[in-house]
């Protein structure tokens, strides 16, 4: 068979398989000629080496019609993803706005603790007590800001993670491919995790302590249990 | 485990040789047909096919003189998945010696 010859026969039954862009394929053949030729090689040794232009063309229909039916039940499929998105979505955009809460809690925290220790009474919000208390109390305050915002940090690597997680299930999906699923977890450094449990285990132990002998020296000093009443607090 | 049928082995081929470098198709072809029993006028069926799933891309290169080539390059997407797949190729292929070899398998 000639170049001629096997590029017509291939170009007949690629028509006849329906495959689109024969002409880019032929191309591709004509190019594989074109160098076999500079090599040496006789026509007719190329076109048997090149497997013939019926099994070739089967080839691509092949691929063609799996391509094919891949694609129409991606359409279910895309459509399904859609509907999970918009549901993710809300569900992380809760989770984040919760994150948020968090970081929020901790600066008001430590506003509260800041304002003690420094006698800051800011439109006179803060209730009277000795400032042997207002320390203790500050330090409370501040070391449960600490807590809450590695908590929050903690908790928001978490919502990323599994954003993550998800995206990555979601592309999995679209494309058939089976890339490997990520952990679920964070993936923090040995280092920063070491960082955030002593972070965290310290505030605890901090805000604890404090909490307790805050309100002990409280009650010491106003000479009742209920010091909040002793100092009228709430009147 | 769909790495061990002779299609996926030969798109694993495929996607090795064009992560090493960009290659035209006849480049891509000779190469497979050294190590591979296949004609070589198999090769561009996986290209087209690779191409459609998005793994790999084409341009055109102009080499000065000749007609410009065409080109095939591997896409992230494409990169991912040679990865992912030659991973789970190599611990299958490794599972399989280990069988075949029967290394630790005693009948006692």
């Amino acid at each position: 068979m000639t170049k001629i010859e096997y590029l017509q026969r291939l170009n007949a039954e690629l028509s006849k398989n329906k495959i689109p862009d024969a002409e880019d394929i032929i191309g591709e053949y004509e190019q594989h000629f074109a160098f076999k030729l500079a090599d040496g090689f006789s026509e007719e040794e190329i076109a048997a080496k090149l497997g013939t232009p019926e099994v070739i063309a089967a080839q691509f229909a092949l691929e063609m019609s799996q391509a094919n039916t891949a694609r129409g039940g991606k359409t279910f499929i895309i459509i399904g993803l859609w509907f999970a998105a918009i549901i993710e979505a809300m569900i992380y955009v809760l989770f984040f706005a919760w994150g948020v809460v968090l970081f929020a809690a901790s600066l008001a925290s430590a506003a509260t603790g800041a304002a003690l220790i420094g006698r800051f009474n800011i439109a006179g919000l803060i209730p009277y007590m000795p400032y042997v208390s207002a320390l203790i109390f500050g330090i409370c305050f501040l070391s449960f800001a600490v807590f809450l915002a590695a908590g929050a940090y903690y908790y928001l690597a978490n919502i990323k993670q599994m954003i993550k997680v998800t995206i990555r299930w979601h592309k999995n999906m679209i494309s058939g491919n089976m890339l490997p699923s990520l952990p679920v977890n964070p993936q923090f450094s040995a280092k920063t995790k070491r960082k955030l449990r002593t972070v965290l285990s310290w505030s605890v132990a901090v805000f604890g302590a404090t909490f307790v002998l805050g309100i002990v020296v409280a009650q010491i000093h106003s000479g009742a249990l209920e010091f909040w009443h002793a100092w009228s607090w709430f009147l | 485990m769909n790495a061990a049928n002779k299609k996926c082995v030969l798109e694993l081929s495929v996607l090795s040789l064009l992560n090493r470098s960009d290659s035209s198709g006849y480049d891509v072809s000779e190469h497979l047909i050294k190590y591979i029993p296949i004609a070589g006028g198999e090769v561009y069926p996986i290209l087209r096919k690779l191409k459609n799933e998005g793994l790999l891309k084409t341009y055109m290169r102009d080499e000065g003189g000749e007609p410009p080539r065409r080109y095939y390059s591997i896409t992230q997407l494409g990169q991912d998945v040679f990865f992912a797949k030659k991973e789970e190729y190599l611990r299958f292929a490794k599972s399989i010696e280990k069988i075949l070899e029967g290394s630790d398998y005693d009948k006692n």
